[in-house]
């Protein structure tokens, strides 16, 4: 028994910086990471993306949130209510690999209602507590379309939340999602 | 007692002090109250009461200790959610109007509750609490289209 636990402990120190180090990079991003304060380019979006949107330009128009919300998160539903992260974006920085993320139960929303919610409790839910461990952020959710939805993540406090919600609401109303 | 119908922009709004809510994880009202509060009725609803280990109930039948009678399971649940919406608790049924016409009668009472707000279709309730002689409730409030 005691081999086996000795055994198991040295496993853990096998790259004794591999966590540390995914540490240290999240926390570099989250520094160098600086919030765009113009919501006019948020209303501008809406100008450049003028035709339907099919799923690449909606990547691309998701993409482009990412200088505007520290976090973001791209649903697509796989039932009536359960959806799955197909793109996500941190402080800047696009993740790609999203497989492992869980399916979670979000609200059916009208289109572009913007509802809110504890962050920590959302991230959680994802098992990426370590996104928001000073549990600053508010998180927003916007219904796109019948099975796109957006979870914002922002850092501002509600008044310039609310103009920035709002900016994007503007914005989102004028495009076509496929 | 007064019973209002009020707009869905509303439904969120102060002038309740308890809401009651079907549970029906498929419904938009319990989607949007359970995405609000940062998921607390899932959260709720779906933890499982860890069991006690065969160990520490070994070690408790040696040493005669006493063991705590909770309460049985029931088909309703109050939560006290004053920190997440203007009000300051929600009750979820399940199924059947006698469970949530047995957990009212023992609340409306304890907690000295004065308003209530539907958030499901619960008309055999209303009917109940109307002609009930015991409730101290002054308004009763719904959503329209639910």
């Amino acid at each position: 028994m005691m081999k086996n636990l000795t055994k198991k402990i040295e496993k853990l120190f096998d790259n004794p910086l591999e966590h540390k180090q995914h540490a240290i990079s999240l926390d570099e991003l989250r520094k160098s990471f600086t919030l765009a304060d113009d919501n006019h380019q948020i209303v501008n979006l809406s100008y450049v993306f003028t035709q339907n949107l099919n799923k690449k330009d909606t990547a691309l128009f998701f993409s482009q949130l990412s200088s505007f919300f520290e976090i973001g998160f791209f649903f697509e539903k796989t039932n009536s209510y359960r959806y799955q992260a197909t793109q996500m974006f941190a402080y800047s920085y696009q993740l790609k690999k999203l497989d492992g993320l869980p399916v979670i139960g979000l609200p059916n929303s009208e289109l572009f209602k913007v509802l809110q919610t504890n962050s920590k409790n959302f991230l959680a839910k994802l098992k990426m507590s370590e996104y928001d461990e000073a549990d600053r952020l508010s998180s927003f959710l916007i219904r796109i379309s019948q099975n796109e939805t957006l979870v914002l993540l922002s850092s501002l406090a509600d008044p310039w939340a609310k103009v920035r919600l709002q900016a994007l609401q503007n914005s989102l109303m004028k495009i076509h999602f496929e | 007692m007064n019973a209002a119908e009020i707009s869905e922009a509303e439904a969120f709004g102060a002038g309740s002090e308890l809401w009651i809510i079907k549970n029906d994880s498929t419904s938009k009202w319990w989607q949007e109250i359970d995405f609000r509060s940062g998921f607390l009725l899932s959260h709720c609803l779906y933890h499982h009461r860890k069991p006690v280990s065969s160990k520490v109930n070994e070690i408790m039948e040696l040493t005669e200790f006493p063991r705590s009678q909770f309460s049985p399971d029931t088909n309703s649940l109050l939560i006290g959610t004053a920190d997440h919406f203007l009000n300051k608790w929600i009750l979820i049924w399940d199924h059947k109007t006698s469970d949530v016409n047995e957990m009212l009668d023992q609340i409306l009472v304890s907690l000295k509750i004065k308003s209530i707000r539907f958030f499901s279709d619960a008309e055999p309730i209303v009917k109940r609490l109307k002609s009930s002689p015991k409730t101290s409730l002054t308004d009763i409030t719904f959503i329209k289209n639910t």
